[in-house]
């Protein structure tokens, strides 16, 4: 039995936490994990494995965990699949186990252990092929609900997350020995450091073991550094922080778990996503323990021998009265001792024939050359059987395969790892990029005289490399220590299964029968067996797997190497990688300067990009939006609406050279614009295909306005710049973006003039004087500064007043107090649309990306005088074929039908199938001005068939329209309306 | 003359407040506006902006005050410069050009940008979470100006004072500005 | 990654927007005979190596100016990094 030792351990016993796991109340420590809280209240069996719902137990006691997952909080904050290892004890913690039906320890899905014969590797390949309709209906849903691990809440995530950024001159990853001293000693060589370790408590192996250094108890030799540490203005102390993966340049991912944040009590971030800037790093990042495969190695009790003397020396944990350590090296004598220590009965099994000088009398018994081959107890175990035969009964088993260095980070730029004769594991390789060094353990080096010296090299070495005065050398006094190791990989002897990867259920005959199959590279014996993924990534199992593979390959693991290394180094919340960037804050929000107006007065707001614009404007007793576009385009048409045109793109263009710059920009020509006057553009890609559209004014003898629509305006500008600066550096040429900087209004309609004429400050508005495609800087309202220009894009008498956008609010309340007596009517996006659509004016729908002038029948329209993008190459054969797209109008033959946008034409006649589609429609709107539905599409040869009727053809929505061609233009198609 | 009056709302009216010891203040009555330069005219106006401002033009990163104060300058961009100064009226790129003359070209760009001015104790903290600038008192002292991006929208951040940063972004998303700051206020501190 | 930006230093390539081979700021002449050549081998047929290359970025959330940069694909290692600008009038544009 389990059980808490009376004293010591770095618990704090005057905080005593009260916890919940499997509902039962439980108590433990400040200081403890929820892995050290279940053992001290001897909680064993604590998980069932993922495969046949074997029981299992911690471990280990780190972010290695392969067993003891849990489900941590309830209800919409619960969450599947935390580490017990991981997680700090607090008071009121939830826990429950996962992965069984009924109960932990009667579970149903029990039952798949006893199939096991038939659940071995490939099992989904082999098994389940036919027939092909069990798959969906039987097999799935079956293996889903009894393989896996927890379960979702089902919930959107109630946490909250953050994300940030950090910059350091050297990151030293691991608050080992080795860190400890590196970010010491890079500290006081006055770099900026960031010292990162994932443990809440600094001090890696230091917190596990009993050590010495200069004569103080290595515990409190941690302390001594971090309080250093921490009058250090240059070193940043980051526990609870795991550093996930490293990236180009010296950067690193981190995730900081904020001990603050307590879920449903109060909203503080649960972590903090880090992007570390490093100009060096030094990886102090330690090694992993592995076990060693033998019969039934995986019941609850059995744990690495360095855990278990964690759970020892760390949290005061007394494993049972009888402990048995299993081991192939020294450090699993460590975990012997320590144990022997306490009153407890050790056995020391250890797999080499020598014990050497060893003192071997404060052990119960130390065997020599010996093997488990089997273990009993089904919950917890209760006794190993011996390979003689014999029997001892335990409470609890430590099990010591060797150290396996965690080269993780210093792989993610795909440096291979190297194979250690002398270690018999893997360490990094020697090519590391970004001024990357690695210190300690992670060397290969496990005495600790070796890593603290370490450290402080590599931490010198780094300081020089970064032009600080290296620190004078410090001496280290530890005890010695003895690291020697004879491999030992699995007891060939076993009898029961010799569990390999304890989080996938992958066995040492799964690992024979991949190789009898042929699936012997490593990365393959990964995705057949499932060896090495999930969770925990294999971390205490991969090596030993490679190790048998290449016992029955022949081939040395030096040949074989490990699989690629990815980040992120431990399993990483979507979540924080999402961060804030959630619901409503996904992306920000772009206001138009008269929302405040808009919303007042019940719009309905669109999305645009990230703009939010009104679609449309209800009244009392409109219950359809229809009613209200209708009535808005009505309104328009008849007296005047105003429109919120602030979303299109302005860019401000100054300089001895627009009008030259302009000219090659732009298709058509505007070397002659003159001031005062307005033109439309037509920009191409240099393809040749049309890429926006939008308007020029020429304010200015040398100052030009020019509009984009309001998708493109960042691309536009972005165009503009690369002309500027790549393609004709030598033209005076000045752009900056005005689009937040003016609300501009699109006043419309025969009242428009009128409307103007009662805010303008004494402008001549006549057609006269202003007329069509006019353009000039103003005042209104008594010297507020503005500017007007006399463009229509609904076809009506209309104009565009931009003032300043902090006015823009007021402007528009303004625009409907002097449009009273006009009956003046805001519309939205709707109305603009369908007034377009009225008008045969293309937009972002007919913009597909592969549209040219041709098809929009503007070819006329591209100079052929000058030089302008996308001129040359619009010439060719294929973008210009006479029975090409054209846009034209489309009609319904019966005028009560309608047809939807999407739908493809089909010549009369012919069968409704893709080899005879002829083109489709772009942009549908009920035209209230018309009272039918109209359309705009790209039709073959369109401009030559005016009359024909066609089928418009819409199979997704089960429709079949028929359609006459006509003239894009429905509404006045003369523009004498406009020109008024 | 028109009987009809419009009025300002300026951007983020009455958002001010204290987190803590820090205060966030929005600033409403600078212009800006900016100057580009005119090529070939590099060093005329380089000269020119000398004479009447008593510095000379900011370097790359940087930005320089009027020898009066009045103005502060910070660079944009190899050929731009934003020119910030106490708002007069609504033509304030008209006030630069007279004192300029023809060696540039000037737009006015103040209602473009929301103006916020944080100082405090605690603005490190808060920056870093949205900031990936080193602003680092030896990375980026007073002096210092860059554009960069923070929770998605273009940032202008000036260190313009030992315990305070100005920060413009644009107006049409200065509420979303907004809250990302007041959230990473309340994400590393308890106000 | 970070480009280290000629008068900014070193900046996150979040600031920058990618566009591709820097061969992009030569366009040939519109009243070259061979213009159709030209421009279809200008736009279509741009170098995409495994190693050195040197590409066109924006820094678009920065100062706003294009940048060659001299980079290798591969190992994601930038050799150097210069003012599109200054590149193309060196070129002769």
């Amino acid at each position: 039995m389990f059980s808490r030792l009376p004293s010591g351990g770095l618990i704090d016993r005057e905080h005593p936490i009260e916890f919940t796991f499997n509902g039962k109340k439980l108590h433990g420590y400040k200081g403890d994990t929820l892995a050290s809280g279940l053992l001290a209240n001897n909680q064993l069996f604590i998980a069932r494995s993922f495969k046949y719902h074997r029981p299992r137990g911690v471990f280990s006691a780190g972010s290695e965990e392969p067993n003891g997952m849990v489900q941590l909080g309830h209800g919409k904050f619960a969450e599947p699949n935390t580490k017990a290892t991981n997680i700090e004890l607090y008071d009121n913690l939830f826990a429950k186990s996962q992965n069984y039906k009924l109960s932990l320890q009667y579970d149903l899905l029990g039952i798949n252990d006893l199939l096991s014969p038939f659940l071995s590797a490939g099992f989904y390949y082999k098994t389940f092929m036919w027939p092909k309709l069990f798959w969906e209906k039987l097999y799935e849903p079956v293996i889903r609900s009894s393989a896996g691990l927890g379960k979702l809440s089902g919930y959107p995530d109630p946490d909250t997350y953050d994300k940030g950024f950090l910059h350091c001159d050297i990151l030293v990853v691991g608050a080992g020995p080795s860190g400890l001293v590196a970010a010491l000693t890079a500290g006081q060589g006055g770099a900026r450091v960031i010292l990162a370790d994932e443990d809440f408590r600094p001090g890696g192996r230091l917190n596990a073991d009993r050590e010495e250094i200069n004569d103080c108890a290595g515990t409190e030799w941690v302390d001594q550094i971090l309080a250093e540490l921490e009058t250090m203005d240059n070193v940043r102390l980051m526990p609870r922080t795991v550093v996930f993966g490293n990236y180009d340049h010296g950067i690193f991912g981190a995730l900081e778990q904020r001990p603050e944040a307590r879920p449903g009590i109060n909203k503080k971030p649960k972590s903090v996503l880090w992007r570390i800037y490093s100009k060096r790093s030094i990886i102090c990042t330690g090694a992993t323990e592995r076990s060693i495969g033998f019969g039934n190695n995986d019941r609850p009790g059995i744990m690495l021998a360095g855990a278990m003397r964690g759970y020892v020396n760390r949290f005061a944990i007394k494993p049972g009265e009888n402990t048995a350590v299993f081991t192939n090296n020294d450090s699993g004598l460590k975990t012997a001792n320590t144990l022997a220590e306490l009153d407890v009965a050790v056995t020391v099994i250890d797999t080499r024939e020598d014990k050497g000088k060893l003192n071997t009398s404060k052990y119960q018994e130390f065997i020599t050359g010996g093997k488990i081959v089997d273990v009993k107890g089904k919950k917890a175990i209760t006794s190993l059987s011996l390979g003689d035969g014999r029997s001892i009964k335990v409470d609890s088993l430590a099990v010591a395969g060797g150290w396996n260095p965690n080269v993780h980070l210093t792989c993610h730029k795909r440096t291979k790892p190297v194979w250690d004769e002398n270690i018999f594991a893997f360490i990094p390789g020697d090519n590391l990029t970004d001024g990357m060094r690695v210190a300690g353990s992670v060397t290969g080096l496990f005495d600790l005289t070796s890593t603290l010296n370490d450290g402080f090299e590599k931490a010198n070495d780094t300081l020089e490399e970064l032009g600080h005065k290296p620190c004078p050398k410090i001496a280290f006094k530890t005890p010695e220590e003895s690291t020697e190791l004879t491999p030992f990989w699995y007891v060939k002897e076993a009898k029961g299964r010799c569990w390999i990867d304890l989080q996938n259920d992958v066995t040492t005959k799964d690992i024979s029968q991949a190789y009898d199959e042929g699936f012997r590279d490593v990365e393959h014996l990964k995705r057949y067996t499932t060896l090495g993924m999930a969770t925990d990534q294999g971390r205490t199992s991969n090596v030993t797997a490679l190790a048998i593979m290449s016992e029955y390959t022949g081939k040395p693991i030096s040949e074989t190497g490990t699989t690629i290394f990815r980040p992120p180094y431990t399993p990483i919340p979507i979540g924080a990688f999402a961060g804030r960037s959630r619901g409503k804050h996904f992306r920000p929000t772009r206001l138009t300067p008269s929302h405040h107006w808009a919303q007042k007065q019940g719009a309905a707001f669109v999305e645009t990009g990230n703009w939010l614009r009104a679609q449309w404007f209800p009244l009392k007793g409109e219950k359809h939006w229809r009613e209200s576009v209708d009535r808005e385009v009505l309104a328009t048409r008849k007296s005047v609406g105003v429109c919120d045109v602030s979303t299109l793109g302005k860019i401000d263009c100054q300089g001895k050279d627009v009008a030259e710059f302009l000219n090659r920009i732009y298709a058509n020509p505007f070397l002659k614009l003159p001031v005062g006057k307005v033109r439309y553009g037509l920009m191409m890609r240099e393809d040749g295909i049309v890429y926006d559209d939008g308007t020029v004014a020429r304010l200015d003898e040398t100052h030009y306005v020019i509009t984009t629509t309001t998708a493109n305006a960042v691309l536009v500008f972005r165009q503009l710049e690369f002309a500027r600066q790549c393609l004709w550096p030598n033209l005076d040429v000045h752009l900056i973006s005005t689009t937040d900087g003016w609300a501009q209004f699109s006043v419309a309609g025969p009242n428009s003039r009128a409307l103007l004429n009662k805010i303008t400050d004494d402008f001549d508005l006549s057609n006269e004087a202003f007329p069509f495609m006019a353009c000039a800087n103003i005042t209104v309202c008594g010297g507020r500064r503005a500017r007007l220009f006399r463009i229509s894009f609904s076809g009506e008498l209309a104009y565009e007043i931009a003032v300043p956008s902090r006015y823009g609010n007021s402007m528009m309340e303004t625009l409907m107090k002097a449009g009273e007596e006009f009956n003046a009517t805001p519309y939205g996006t709707e109305a603009l649309g369908v007034m377009r659509i009225e008008k045969g004016h293309f937009a972002g729908n007919e913009l597909t990306g592969q549209t040219t002038a041709f098809n929009l029948g503007l070819e006329r329209m591209i100079s052929k005088k000058k030089d302008s993008i996308g001129n040359k190459l619009s010439e060719r054969p294929g973008l210009n074929q006479s029975d090409g797209f054209r846009l034209v109008g489309f009609l319904p033959v019966n005028k009560e039908k309608s047809f939807n946008a999407g739908s493809h034409f089909i010549s009369k006649g012919k069968d409704k199938i893709m080899a005879n589609d002829e083109g489709w429609m772009t942009s549908v709107a009920y035209s209230p001005t018309l009272k039918h539905t109209i359309g705009l599409g790209f039709i073959k040869n369109g401009l030559d068939r005016m009359g024909e009727k066609v089928h418009a053809v819409d199979p997704l929505r089960g429709k079949n329209t028929e359609v006459e061609i006509c003239s894009p233009h429905f509404y006045d198609p003369e523009g004498s309306r406009q020109r008024g | 003359m028109a009987e009809f009056k419009i009025e300002p709302f300026p951007f983020l009216w009455g958002k001010e407040r204290y987190f803590g010891d820090n205060y966030l203040e929005i600033i409403s009555d600078q212009s800006i506006v900016s100057m580009a330069i005119t090529r070939g005219d590099e060093e005329k106006f380089s000269t020119q902006f000398t004479n009447i401002f008593g510095n000379p033009p900011p370097k790359p990163g940087k930005f320089v005050n009027s020898i009066d104060n009045d103005y502060k300058f910070l660079w944009m961009s190899p050929d731009q410069i934003f020119a910030l100064f106490k708002r007069e009226n609504l033509y304030p790129e008209t006030k630069i050009q007279k004192l300029m003359g023809d060696s540039g070209f000037y737009t006015d760009q103040t209602d473009n940008w929301c103006q916020i001015k944080l100082t405090g104790p605690h603005l490190i903290q808060v920056f870093e979470r949205i900031c990936p600038l080193d602003l680092n008192r030896q990375k980026f002292p007073v002096g210092n100006c860059a554009r960069t991006i923070m929770e998605h929208l273009s940032t202008i951040i000036v260190h313009d004072s030992e315990e305070g940063f100005l920060v413009l972004s644009p107006s049409s998303s200065s509420e979303s500005f907004l809250e990302a700051i007041e959230q990473s206020f309340i994400n590393t501190g308890d106000y | 990654m970070i480009i280290d930006h000629p008068l900014l230093g070193p900046r996150d390539a979040a600031e920058f927007v990618y566009l591709g081979d820097a061969r992009l700021i030569n366009r040939p002449d519109w009243a070259s005979l061979d213009a159709d050549q030209e421009f279809y081998e200008y736009l279509y047929l741009r170098d995409n190596p495994e190693g050195q290359h040197k590409e066109l970025w924006y820094h678009e959330q920065g100062d706003r100016s294009w940048l060659v940069v001299t980079r290798n694909t591969f190992t994601h290692e930038i050799i150097n990094v210069e003012l599109a600008r200054e590149v193309a009038q060196n070129s002769g544009r």
